[in-house]
């Protein structure tokens, strides 16, 4: 092999070592990141309180209230 | 030759030495370390004490030191006479500045950082197993303490990343920061630390707690939008869920988001626990139902609030009144028993103890201290109590000796006589026989067992007649014990005494502190409830 042919072949193994070395970088950033988005929304937090939906509705005056409270409308 | 020999006999045998003392070593510092460990600092102090010439092995960095303990039992002078001079040895005063630096966190723990920083600024050069970043992060905090942000601030900045312990510096560095004027840098800060991804535990309490500390600053400047956006980022399960709530509550309400704001205080609302977060929200959601125009379901909920006010401050008068009656303090000293430090533990789960309030008081730093005096003294007067019973039982025990020896032993000495007389018979005919005198080796072997027999008689005499002649002298030295022990218990029982005052008075201020507090809940719920009582009824438009 020429000197020429062995720096050719050499490039060629260097450029095939970085682009697997890039391949790997890129699919351990895009797991990382697909964990950190996982932990995020999985985490139990207030913001999940938006997703609740609370149903207002008046209610009526408990008896036991009403008692209660009649002395205190008869002494007004 | 001989030399050679000698130092190969060295070589051999000094691992089988070195291995023995470190298994020794070992076994003690376990020991200590048990004991520590159960709370019993002082008799892991003396054993460090009795076993004092392997005790240099004991202090190295990360280990259990006499300076530990004597710091766990409050003996804060005890080392501060040990670090007073200064020693001309390298290792020694490394040693001594550890030891500072131990000294400075008590006084830090104790809430006495003028003393804490004094003890700092007398440390010179290198200390064992700390290093300066150790030191400086100590020093930031105390400044902190004594209202110094600005120099803690920078103490903190400059500290080197790898040497801050986690989370920590960053959020007391955003803390004094803000505390120091420096609003932009320490929000920005307290909301980096808010954001971290983290699965640790400690950490993501940590995380809680920027973002509550946040969000309650935005709250209080009016930044509603950021402040709902860092309560947002509170978890629902962690220790500061109960405050994100209420905050989280209060603004959404400013926002004008009624609704929202009911679905986070309707999850305080149902909580069966009674703290200041839980109480506010039983005044706030039917202030925000009273605010939606729903009277009938705001009065029920008023009415809800005034019967658990009232209950609850029935609860603290009952509470009040027991520990009036010394209850708490009876209830602190009988649980002596309990090992560790954390005897509220305990006393908290007892459910035939009167209901004190524990977690309320243990929350107030001076009640902490106090009981933790009366029960650390009511442990000791148990153990003295104990000692007593030991020394009673021992005095009865020589006694009974002295009595059994001056029966048996003239008894003995003169069948000894006769044996002896046998013995000095027997021996001169067998030597004859063996043409050697008395030579053990040449001895028929029974007649050489009998003599190593008869002298092994001869020597458990002499050390029972020796003890016999020193147990009036054991006797006469646990008498003494016992009157030391005897003279300590009225000093005891008066520091008892004291720090039980104290105890109670600390106590019952807090009591009432709370009962103030809900007795003016209960005042505004009363015409809360009539209010919407009225609304609901058609009496007022």
């Amino acid at each position: 092999m020429t000197s020429s042919a062995r720096t050719i072949s050499m490039r060629a193994t260097h450029r095939g070592h970085t682009t697997t070395l890039c391949a790997g970088l890129l699919i351990s950033l895009m797991l990382t990141a697909a964990c950190n988005i996982t932990s995020i929304e999985d985490e139990n937090t207030l913001s999940s309180l938006e997703q609740m939906d609370i149903n207002i509705q008046n209610e009526k005056i408990e008896d036991s209230l009403h008692k209660a409270m009649e002395p205190k409308q008869g002494a007004r | 030759m001989r030399v050679s020999g000698s130092i190969c006999c060295i070589l051999l045998i000094l691992p089988i030495v070195t291995h023995a003392q470190n298994e020794l070593d070992r076994l003690l510092k376990g020991e200590i370390q048990y004991e520590s460990l159960q709370a019993n600092h002082l008799d892991a102090l003396l054993r460090i004490y009795a076993f004092k010439p392997s005790t240099d092995k004991l202090s190295e960095p990360g280990e259990l030191s006499a300076t530990d303990l004597q710091l766990s039992l409050g003996l804060s002078s005890a080392v501060e006479s040990k670090i007073k001079t200064r020693s001309s040895d390298k290792r020694i005063q490394q040693s001594k500045n550890r030891d500072a630096f131990q000294l400075a966190w008590f006084y830090y723990n104790e809430r006495k950082p003028a003393q804490a920083l004094e003890v700092l600024d007398n440390i010179e050069g290198k200390a064992d197993g700390v290093s300066l970043s150790d030191i400086e992060y100590l020093r930031a905090l105390l400044y902190i303490h004594a209202g110094s942000f600005k120099a803690a601030a920078k103490l903190l900045y400059e500290l080197p990343l790898i040497d801050q312990p986690r989370g920590y510096t960053q959020y007391n560095l955003a803390l004094a920061q803000l505390q120091s004027g420096n609003e932009e840098r320490g929000s920005s800060r307290l909301a980096s630390l808010g954001r971290m991804n983290t699965s640790d535990a400690d950490l993501l309490a940590l995380k809680d707690m920027a973002n509550l500390k946040l969000g309650y600053r935005y709250l209080q400047q009016g930044n509603l939008e950021q402040a709902k956006a860092s309560f947002d980022l509170v978890r629902l399960d962690g220790p500061f869920t109960n405050q994100a709530l209420l905050g989280s509550g209060w603004t959404l309400f400013s926002m004008s988001q009624l609704k929202r704001a009911i679905v986070a205080w309707s999850l305080l609302h149902k909580q069966e626990a009674i703290n200041d977060t839980v109480i506010e929200a039983k005044m706030a959601l039917p202030y925000a139902y009273s605010k939606l125009g729903v009277h009938g379901k705001a009065a029920n909920l008023y009415a809800q609030a005034v019967e658990l006010f009232e209950s609850e401050i029935a609860h603290l008068d009952a509470s009040i009144e027991a520990i009036r009656k010394g209850d708490l303090n009876q209830a602190i000293i009988n649980n002596h028993t309990t090992q560790g430090d954390d005897w509220f533990i305990r006393l908290s789960s007892r459910s035939e103890q009167a209901e004190f309030y524990l977690p309320l008081l243990l929350a107030n730093n001076e009640f902490r201290d106090q009981a933790d005096k009366l029960s650390q003294l009511a442990q000791l007067k148990n153990r003295i109590e104990l000692g007593l019973t030991s020394v009673a039982a021992s005095s009865e025990f020589a006694r009974l000796k002295r009595k059994y020896y001056g029966t048996n032993l003239p008894a003995a000495e003169k069948e000894l006589s006769a044996i002896d007389q046998d013995m000095k018979n027997i021996i001169p005919s067998v030597s004859q026989q063996t043409d050697t005198p008395n030579k053990r080796e040449n001895m028929i072997p029974e007649i050489a067992l009998l003599q190593q027999t008869y002298d092994n008689v001869l020597e458990a005499h002499k050390a029972t007649a020796e003890y016999n002649r020193q147990l009036p002298e054991y006797s006469r030295e646990l008498a003494e014990l016992a009157t030391e022990l005897k003279g300590l218990d009225p000093k005891l029982s008066q520091a008892i005494a004291n720090t039980g005052k104290q105890v109670e008075a600390i106590a019952l201020t807090t009591l009432d502190r709370k009962r103030n507090q809900l007795k003016s809940y209960h005042h505004n719920a009363l015409f809360a409830l009539a209010e919407s009582y009225d609304f609901a009824t058609g009496n007022r438009q």
